[in-house]
């Protein structure tokens, strides 16, 4: 059984525990082992936050939507926005951290890449979206799309 | 997201961090932490009741390691909960910084540096 779900996510860093448990709850109630929903929890803050704080939106608003399906063991995290498209596909991987490096930046892009089994990403002239599925390996067939 | 500060016998600053790591979390602790690690030489970050972590908790945990180093002194993580301790693997991080399971090992290895 396939359940679906929408959230419209604000563009503000108050909003991202909000729309965290709720995707939380409803991966709860989906049946989504906890492994997977913490590695879902992960990618949609560095996905958000990355929205929220770097986002250049290109309408009036950045309309953040975020969508959930659940197919048991699966999840599925799509996020719509209309900020200038950041194909995190073609990102470039950031450096190993240092002690003696003062850029921390990146390690959002690292666990994303890390905890998804899925990813995909399309832009046209209003919308971009990201797409993140969550699984076991095994039965994922996924990988970077 | 919580910090309880104790001086241990050893001479060793235990941190313990309880709660998420995630930005709101990381907004929380940065300004006493960063105070903290002004004014101490070895410190053990113990990570036991931290349920969540993702990159701005990764940054805090790396500035702070970072300003101890200058001073000459040590950052080490205890304690992680597997999916923390999957986070600082992933990253690269965990590594880094050291990371031990155990609260005796890394006050053993806070002391060696």
């Amino acid at each position: 059984m396939t359940d679906s779900a929408r959230r419209a996510v604000a563009d503000d860093l108050a909003d991202l525990r909000g729309a965290i448990a709720w995707a939380e709850d409803l991966a709860v109630g989906a049946g989504i082992s906890e492994d997977i929903r913490y590695n879902m929890q992960i990618c949609l803050e560095e996905a958000l936050a990355n929205l929220v704080l770097h986002g250049r939106k290109t309408a009036e608003a950045k309309d953040i939507v975020l969508e959930l399906t659940f197919a048991p063991p699966r999840a599925t995290v799509t996020i719509s926005d209309r900020c200038e498209a950041y194909d995190i596909l073609k990102a470039a991987t950031p450096p190993p951290p240092s002690l003696d490096d003062m850029h921390e930046g990146g390690q959002g892009l690292r666990l994303i890449r890390a905890f998804t089994v899925l990813l995909a990403y399309d832009s046209d002239d209003s919308h971009n979206t990201l797409t993140m599925g969550f699984g076991p390996p095994s039965v994922s067939g996924g990988g970077v799309a | 997201m919580d910090l309880v500060v104790e001086e241990m016998a050893s001479g060793v600053t235990h941190a313990a961090l309880t709660g998420r790591l995630d930005i709101e979390g990381a907004q929380k602790i940065d300004i006493p932490l960063n105070a903290l690690v002004g004014v101490r030489r070895r410190m053990v970050m113990d990570l036991g009741g931290v349920t969540f972590m993702a990159s701005m908790g990764l940054r805090t945990l790396m500035v702070a390691a970072r300003a101890l180093s200058a001073n000459g002194g040590k950052l080490v993580l205890a304690n992680p909960q597997p999916n923390v301790a999957k986070v600082l693997a992933e990253s690269g991080i965990g590594d880094l910084i050291g990371t031990y399971p155990s609260l005796d090992d890394a006050v053993a290895a806070a002391l060696s540096a």
